[in-house]
């Protein structure tokens, strides 16, 4: 009996199925399949995560007594801050409501675990939580990436080395430019006038005009590329994290 | 088949959690290069499974390994099928198609990683299961 070729059939399955999910008629099948997932990825990456520092311990080794003396003697310090934190606080907190201060930032954030970093950063938080795609993501007032597509319980963010990334910027000295993530992972600050002044180390951050909150810090400039012949400048940036190094996010929902 | 799956998997997470490099592409397509009969189904199955850890489209990754097996069988009656040489050569083609496809990079490096992983994994299927090679060599 001649044996059937399967190859068109599962050609038009696949693409059946990229029909109805690019339509979003598969969330239903995805949803459980999320609840297997996730917890996996959780424990993989939050292993690995951990498992970078082992080199490092295994370096230290030989120096194991010497650090050990150390750790008791910051133990002591650390009791002594630790002290001075407490009475700082309350001294914090008098101070606060005396001056009845306001909340120093009017944004709202989701806090989110990372469950892992491939080309875009998978986050444990998705619709459900009120995530939706065009969101920032940030780790103190560090700019680490947006949402780009989100299931009910996962999202995934776009991180600003991205070669599809794009955001308006401006320096700390109010230059207006564009940073673009780049092919092998830099970053790049582009669509800067040559008469704009532009320094290294200046901080980049955003400009607020594209739908993402503005203030938030992109990176320093690290390299700056001007051709007087060119009517743009561009600057190399180095973003102030490690993407590879985060495990809690948080996103911006409302500014 | 439980082997194949079980390493699968743990490429499947590594791919998705850890690193932009094509694990999963390599292995289905290997796989799919020594299990011929059932080379379809694995591209399919294991298309839709990085699918669903990468958030990507379903099927999108199963469409770019059908079509990859399908073009290794179009191409698999001009060579000799036991032939490392031709494997790799093919991997590293498809490899770096699909990294810039989904990673929107093309990295030398990592395609010299390609090449020496998919090597090893030839050797190691070889030695493995050393008869499979067997049935694609002319004998007299």
């Amino acid at each position: 009996m001649a044996k059937r070729n399967l190859i068109p059939w599962y050609f038009i399955a696949a693409i059946f199925l990229v029909i109805l999910d690019y339509f979003g008629m598969l969330n239903g099948i995805k949803k459980p399949a999320e609840l297997v997932i996730m917890p996996v990825q959780k424990i993989i990456y939050q292993t690995i995560t951990s498992a970078k520092n082992i080199g490092n311990i295994y370096w230290q080794y030989p120096h194991l007594f010497q650090l050990t003396t150390e750790v008791e003697k910051q133990k002591r310090i650390n009791e002594e801050l630790m002290l001075r934190v407490r009475e700082l606080t309350e001294e914090n907190s008098k101070l606060r409501s005396q001056l009845e201060a306001p909340l120093p930032s009017s944004f709202k954030f989701i806090p989110s675990q990372v469950l892992g970093i491939s080309r875009f950063m998978l986050l444990s938080v998705g619709e459900s939580s009120g995530v939706k795609a065009g969101m920032a993501v940030v780790s103190d007032t560090v700019f680490l990436g947006k949402v780009v597509k989100t299931t009910s319980s996962r999202s995934l963010v776009m991180l600003p080395n991205d070669p599809e990334m794009k955001i308006s910027a401006k320096t700390s000295r109010g230059t207006i430019g564009e940073v673009v993530g780049q092919f092998g992972g830099s970053i790049l600050m582009t669509r800067i006038l040559q008469k704009e002044p532009l320094f290294l180390d200046d901080q980049v951050i955003t400009a607020g005009s594209d739908s993402l909150p503005p203030n938030l810090i992109i990176g320093k400039i690290s390299h700056i590329n001007s051709d007087d012949t060119a009517p743009y400048k561009q600057a190399k940036l180095t973003p102030l994290l490690d993407y590879q190094k985060e495990t809690t996010v948080f996103i911006v929902t409302s500014l | 088949m439980i082997l194949f799956f079980a390493i699968l998997t743990l490429c499947i997470i590594i791919e998705s959690s850890l690193i932009t490099f094509p694990f999963t592409l390599i292995i289905t397509f290997l796989t799919a290069t020594i299990w011929e009969e059932r080379g379809e189904l694995l591209a399919f199955v294991a298309g839709l499974i990085l699918d669903l850890f990468t958030l990507r489209f379903l099927g999108i990754d199963s469409l770019f390994f059908l079509i990859l097996v399908f073009l290794w069988k179009y191409y698999r009656k001009r060579i000799y099928p036991g032939s490392i040489l031709y494997r790799l050569i093919f991997l590293i083609l498809a490899a770096s198609i699909y990294s810039f496809l989904f990673y929107r990079e093309i990295n030398f490096m990592k395609l010299v990683l390609v090449a020496v992983f998919g090597t090893f994994i030839l050797f190691f299927v070889n030695r493995v299961f050393p008869r499979v090679w067997e049935k694609g060599k002319l004998s007299v």
